[in-house]
C-alpha cells in the first residue's frame, strides 16, 4: 500500500534533528565547562554562560514544533510519543546545560589557582557524565534500549565519585576552615554533576518509553 | 545494582485507566465466535471473533473493503438481504446464536436498531417519523404517542430545535439534524443495541461533534456499535476498538491502548495514517 503522511514524516525527522542538535550543544556545553575548570580559564566559562540562550531558545522552538505537530497532525501512538519524548528529553537537556552554566559561574566564583582541593574525581565525574550524554544519543538515534538502560549504571558510577568528592571536601574544610568559601564552590559543582546525570537518567527512560510504551525507572 | 524491572503500575496507567472506564467486568451483547462470510467467492470475513460489551461504545474501524459494513450488518442480519451471501460461525446475541432457524429477524431488529451513513427520514412529518416504529409495533395512544416523540427527540438533543415545527416535514431539516432525528427515531422503539454504519460521514464538523456527544450520553442506557472512517472519532467516542483488515479482526483492545500503543505493526500503520 502507498506510503501516506510523508510531509509528517519529514517533520518528525526534522524534529528529531532539532533534539539531536540540542543534544550535541549540550555535550559541547559539558566538554567546554569541565575545560573550563580544569584549566581555571575564566573566558572560557564565560563562554558557556553566554551560550546558554541559544540551548534554551533551541529548547523552545522544539516546544514550539511539538505543539503544532500535535495541533496539526493529530499524532497517535509511537508518532505521539515520538513528540511527547521529543519536549521532555528537551526539556533535560536544556536543565543540563543550565548545570553546565551553573558550574561555569562557580568557577568565576573562585578566587585561588592551583586549586586548594584536588579535582581529580571532578574530572573523573566529567568523563562520565560526557559517556553518559553520548550513551544516550545513540541510544535515541538507534531506538536502542539496552543503551537506555546503561545509563542508569553510568549515573550509579557518577553518583559514587560525586559522593566520594564530597567527603573530600568536606574533610578539608573541617581541617582548614579558612577555605570554606571557596571549597563550597566545588561542593556545588558536586551537586551540579550529580543532577545533570539524574537528567541523563531521565533520557533513557523517556526513550524507553517512546520504544516500549511504558514506564520504566532507572532512577529507582 | 538498581532495580530495573518495569513499572507497570506507573502513574499514567493508572491514569489512563481513570480517563476511560472503571474497570467492572460487563455483560456481553454480542459474542461472535468464528465468523466467516462470502458474497460468492470472495471471502469478505474471515474467523471473526469479538466479545461486544453492554453499555460500551465499540468501535469498527479499517480501510475501504476491509470488511467492517458488512460486519455490522450482519450484527442485525441485514447483510442476508444480498443474495449470494454466505455465513458460518457463530453471533450470539445476549447468548443467542441469531443464525438459528427459529431466531425471528424481526424481533431482532426490534432490539437492534441501525443508523445509516446518509440520513434517511421518512418523508413524512417530524413528528410521523418518530411515531412510526411505535405505531408499528401498535402504539396508537396519541398521548404515549407524544410522550414517546418528545422522549425520543429530547434524548437524541434535537428537540430544542424542532418542538415548534413537528407537524412539518422532515425533509426541511439540515443534514446534521436529519440524522439526529433517524437517531431519534431509532430510540423510539427502545432498543438494546445501536448499530451505526458511519453515521456522520455526511455530516458538517459540527453536527458530527454534536452527534459524537451523543453517542457518549447514549452509552448509558445503550450498546453502541460505531463504523467509522474517521480514526480520530473512534479515538474520542469509543470505550473499545477492532481493527478489521482484508475481511481479518487484526487487533481489538480498549481504544486507550489501540491507539496509544497498539501491539500490531498494521494497526500503528493504520491508525497513524501510514496507509489505508
Amino acid at each position: 500500500m502507498a506510503a501516506n503522511r510523508t510531509i509528517f514524516g519529514e517533520n518528525l525527522a526534522i524534529l528529531d534533528q532539532k533534539v539531536f542538535l540540542l543534544a550535541r550543544k549540550t555535550m559541547q556545553q559539558i566538554a567546554t565547562t569541565a575545560e573550563a575548570l580544569e584549566k581555571y580559564d575564566q573566558d572560557i566559562a564565560r563562554g558557556v554562560i553566554a551560550n546558554d540562550n541559544e540551548l534554551d531558545d533551541l529548547e523552545l522552538e522544539i516546544n514550539d514544533d511539538a505543539i503544532l505537530l500535535i495541533a496539526k497532525q493529530q499524532p497517535v501512538a509511537t508518532d505521539l510519543r515520538r513528540i511527547i519524548t521529543a519536549m521532555k528529553i528537551s526539556s533535560d537537556l536544556e536543565r543540563i546545560a543550565d548545570y553546565a552554566g551553573n558550574i561555569s559561574k562557580a568557577v568565576l566564583r573562585v578566587e585561588t589557582f592551583p586549586y586548594v582541593i584536588d579535582i581529580s574525581l571532578l574530572k573523573e565525574a566529567f568523563e562520565t557524565l560526557l559517556d553518559m550524554t553520548e550513551t544516550a544519543i545513540v541510544a535515541y538515534r538507534d531506538g536502542d534500549v539496552e543503551k537506555a538502560k546503561a545509563l542508569s549504571d553510568l549515573d550509579n558510577v557518577i553518583d559514587e565519585t560525586t559522593y566520594k568528592a564530597l567527603r573530600q571536601y568536606m574533610r578539608h574544610m573541617s581541617l582548614q576552615p579558612i577555605v570554606v568559601d571557596e571549597v563550597m564552590q566545588f561542593t556545588n559543582i558536586c551537586r551540579y554533576i550529580e543532577r545533570m546525570g539524574d537528567h541523563l537518567t531521565n533520557v533513557g527512560e523517556h526513550l524507553i518509553y517512546l520504544e516500549k510504551g511504558k514506564h520504566y525507572d532507572l532512577n529507582g | 545494582m538498581m532495580d530495573t524491572k518495569l513499572n507497570t503500575k506507573s502513574v499514567v496507567t493508572e491514569g489512563a485507566e481513570r480517563m476511560n472506564q472503571p474497570v467492572v467486568a460487563r455483560e456481553s451483547v454480542y459474542n461472535v465466535k468464528n465468523l466467516n462470510l462470502w458474497y460468492g467467492d470472495d471471502h469478505a470475513l474471515k474467523d471473526v471473533n469479538l466479545d461486544i460489551k453492554k453499555n460500551e461504545v465499540t468501535a469498527i474501524i479499517g480501510p475501504s473493503g476491509c470488511g467492517k459494513s458488512t460486519f455490522i450488518k450482519t450484527l442485525n442480519r441485514m447483510v442476508e438481504l444480498v443474495p449470494i451471501v454466505r455465513t458460518n460461525g457463530v453471533i450470539e446475541y445476549h447468548g443467542r446464536n441469531i443464525f438459528e432457524k427459529e431466531y425471528g429477524v424481526e424481533e431482532l431488529r426490534t432490539s437492534v436498531g441501525m443508523v445509516f451513513q446518509q440520513p434517511n427520514p421518512f418523508p413524512k412529518s417530524i413528528y410521523d417519523n418518530i411515531a412510526y416504529g411505535p405505531r408499528v409495533h401498535g402504539v396508537k395512544n396519541k398521548k404515549i404517542l407524544d410522550e414517546i416523540v418528545e422522549r425520543s427527540l429530547r434524548r437524541a438533543a434535537i428537540w430544542d430545535e424542532v418542538k415548534d415545527r413537528l407537524n412539518e416535514n422532515a425533509y426541511g431539516l439540515s443534514g446534521g439534524q436529519q440524522q439526529r432525528l433517524c437517531i431519534a427515531r431509532c430510540l423510539a422503539i427502545e432498543p438494546d443495541v445501536i448499530l451505526m454504519d458511519e453515521p456522520t460521514s455526511a455530516l458538517d464538523p459540527i453536527s458530527t461533534l454534536k452527534v459524537e456527544e451523543l453517542v457518549q450520553e447514549l452509552k448509558s442506557d445503550y450498546s453502541i456499535i460505531i463504523v467509522t472512517h474517521n480514526m480520530q472519532q473512534a479515538a474520542r467516542v469509543s470505550d473499545k476498538t477492532a481493527f478489521f483488515l482484508n475481511g481479518e479482526v487484526v487487533e481489538f483492545d480498549q481504544t486507550d491502548r489501540i491507539f496509544g500503543n497498539p501491539t500490531d505493526k498494521r494497526t500503528e500503520d493504520y491508525i497513524s495514517g501510514r496507509f489505508g
